[in-house]
């Protein structure tokens, strides 16, 4: 009984270890930077601060902050409002998580202590999950390096690479060749209901013509990881 | 009391009706056409279309709304001396939201509203029915059914029988559609295959003319499955492949099998953000002891001064969309047609070319023109071209 005991503390113990809570630390502040604290109350946020799991950060018009956590960089973008809801070190993997209320964030995300690096981004409607690189997400999640697996909040998946953009706000993800169409923005003759499309799946054999788009006006619904 | 009862109905539904009004969402869209066309004599031609719409949301999140469009219609084709005005309905879509939950979303579209296939050869059209999507995490379906016997056939364009087109040429102002049943089923599989996408189709109508007209002379039933992949070849190179099998049955004076295939190969590229080339092509089967042409259920030209619709062709085509500011749009196309098969009133199998040019300007956030040109040069045949200019304004 006695063995058992001290095998469950070892255990615990080396479990407890291996589960190390991380800081993040703050390297510049512009214009109105907030964190809230314990008691509820927000609090000016300076270059130097730390920030842990459970730090929520606000921007204000004009203004942003950078912080560091592990060796990864975040850089929080005007009028955001965000949480650091996971940072901590385990044996192999550093897990970060950040849940985006509103706003935008961009982060440059590197390998700590040469550990596999967990980091994400959620949002009420997608999560974008990333595999060694630089994002930045907001309505849309654009990609700088690597590639970024974003999710819906039902669960459908894509991945977009360096160069491409995805657009975060709807029910589904659409493809590439889609959000490119969207990103040209051309001028569709008619705005009618009608012209509005509801399907995800868009028509193969399109090209310019009446309505000026080699691109059809659609609407269509999208999701994270 | 009773006067009472009555008053707070009056009060309550007053409410109702201000609410529902100060959510509406309502407008009128005027647009003119206007141009020349010459396939043998130079001919001018018009059409003019007024269009009233309303959007009205049942709840703040406008998950279920309804959309309406109203349209009046004078058109002068060229060729022909009088106008020909009509009315239709365009839009009467109900949408509600069925199911919304962390596993998925089930959206349902009542009423009438434009409906397409995977390809948009094969349906691409208005449509009175229903349909169902899902959105679930291995990726999205639709389950769609309708019926065309109470479109416009004017504006429509269900030709797939003799029947159907002695629908159009009627003298009534509403010329009803051909009576036909459509079915679609579509799944689409998000990154399935490496990065490319994967949709799986089956389309078909059922031509209710034997049940429903005692004078019918052809009735044509007719499925379709479709396959389609696409994908990116670079981060700015995408690439589309699909491929239809075609399946039916004619009777008419004798019952013909309706076999044919379709494949499309569309590569779009990205080089710059303000521009977009493609290249694609398009081939249907002609005919032999096994295949027939295509027959789509909604008749489509293959190109703009080119009359004939998708049945022995191939297309190659080509074209630019270029956005120097915001307010312009510039696109170019060219589209080289052949037949798949040598018939015997053409020697050879290449039919025409056609070169078209188009430019979209933004005068103001309600006045929006465009301007379209087009060459044909058809094979022994002298040169045909068309000019227009449209004209689409908001209020």
């Amino acid at each position: 009984m006695k063995k058992t005991i001290v095998a469950i503390v070892i255990l615990a113990l080396f479990a407890v270890s291996s589960l190390a809570a991380l800081e993040g630390e703050v390297v510049t502040v512009n214009g109105k930077v907030e964190y809230q604290g314990s008691g509820g109350s927000w609090m000016p946020l300076k270059s130097g601060d730390t920030v842990n799991s459970g730090t929520m950060i606000s921007t204000g018009f004009k203004s942003n902050a950078t912080i560091r956590l592990g060796a990864s960089i975040l850089s929080v973008k005007p009028l955001t409002r965000m949480t650091l809801t996971t940072l901590s070190e385990k044996e192999d993997v550093v897990d970060t998580e950040v849940y985006l209320d509103v706003g935008t964030v961009k982060a440059e995300v590197k390998s700590y202590n040469n550990k596999r690096n967990g980091f994400s981004v959620r949002s009420p409607v997608a999560t974008a999950s990333v595999r060694g690189t630089v994002f930045e997400m907001g309505d849309k999640v654009t990609v700088f390096e690597g590639s970024v697996e974003v999710a819906t909040s039902f669960g459908q998946t894509r991945t977009g690479n360096a160069g491409q953009n995805m657009d975060v706000t709807g029910d589904t993800l659409s493809n590439q060749i889609t959000e490119k169409k969207k990103e040209m923005n051309p001028i569709s003759v008619s705005s009618l209901p009608s012209t509005e499309s509801a399907s995800p799946v868009q028509p193969i054999a399109t090209g310019p013509g009446a309505g000026g788009a080699a691109v059809s006006p659609t609407s269509v619904t999208i999701t994270i990881q | 009391m009773m006067r009472t009862s009555n008053t707070v109905l009056a009060t309550l539904l007053m409410i109702f009706t201000a609410a529902l009004l100060s959510a509406t969402d309502f407008g009128l869209e005027l647009k003119n056409t206007g141009g020349i066309e010459k396939i043998e004599d130079a001919e001018f031609y018009t059409d003019h279309k007024a269009t009233l719409w309303a959007t009205i949301p049942f709840n703040n999140a406008n998950s279920n709304s309804l959309a309406i469009e109203g349209s009046f219609y004078a058109s002068k084709p060229a060729g022909v001396d009088e106008f020909d005005y009509y009315v239709d309905v365009d839009l009467f879509r109900l949408s509600l939201t069925a199911q919304q939950n962390e596993k998925g979303k089930i959206t349902v579209d009542a009423g009438r509203f434009p409906v397409a296939d995977a390809t948009g050869i094969l349906l691409s059209q208005g449509l009175d029915g229903v349909e169902v999507r899902g959105i679930r995490s291995f990726g999205n379906f639709s389950f769609l059914a309708g019926y065309t016997g109470l479109l416009n056939a004017r504006q429509e364009k269900n030709l797939m029988t003799t029947d159907d087109v002695m629908d159009i040429l009627t003298d009534d102002i509403y010329a009803l559609g051909a009576k036909r049943a459509v079915a679609k089923v579509t799944f689409q599989f998000p990154e399935l295959l490496g990065g490319a996408d994967l949709i799986v189709e089956a389309l078909g109508q059922y031509d209710l003319r034997e049940q429903l007209d005692s004078d019918a002379y052809e009735t044509v039933h007719t499925g379709y499955g479709t396959i389609a992949v696409n994908g990116s070849i670079t981060t700015s190179v995408f690439y589309s492949l699909s491929g239809t099998f075609q399946t039916g049955v004619l009777d008419s004076d004798d019952t013909y099998s309706e076999h044919a295939l379709l494949g499309v190969a569309r590569v779009e590229a990205f080089p710059v953000p303000v521009a977009n080339i493609f290249a694609e092509f398009v081939y249907t089967t002609g005919e032999n002891d096994f295949f027939s042409h295509l027959l789509p259920i909604t008749f489509q030209s293959a190109g703009t001064l080119y009359g004939a619709g998708y049945g022995n062709l191939m297309r190659a085509k080509t074209g630019v969309l270029y956005i120097p500011m915001n307010v312009l749009n510039i696109d170019f196309g060219a589209s080289l047609f052949m037949y798949s098969k040598e018939t015997d009133e053409a020697d050879g199998l290449y039919s025409a070319t056609e070169v078209n040019a188009g430019a979209t300007f933004k005068a103001t956030s309600d006045l929006r023109l465009r301007f379209d040109g087009t060459l044909l040069f058809p094979k022994d045949e002298d040169m045909q071209y068309q000019a227009e200019i449209t004209v689409v304004f908001n209020l």
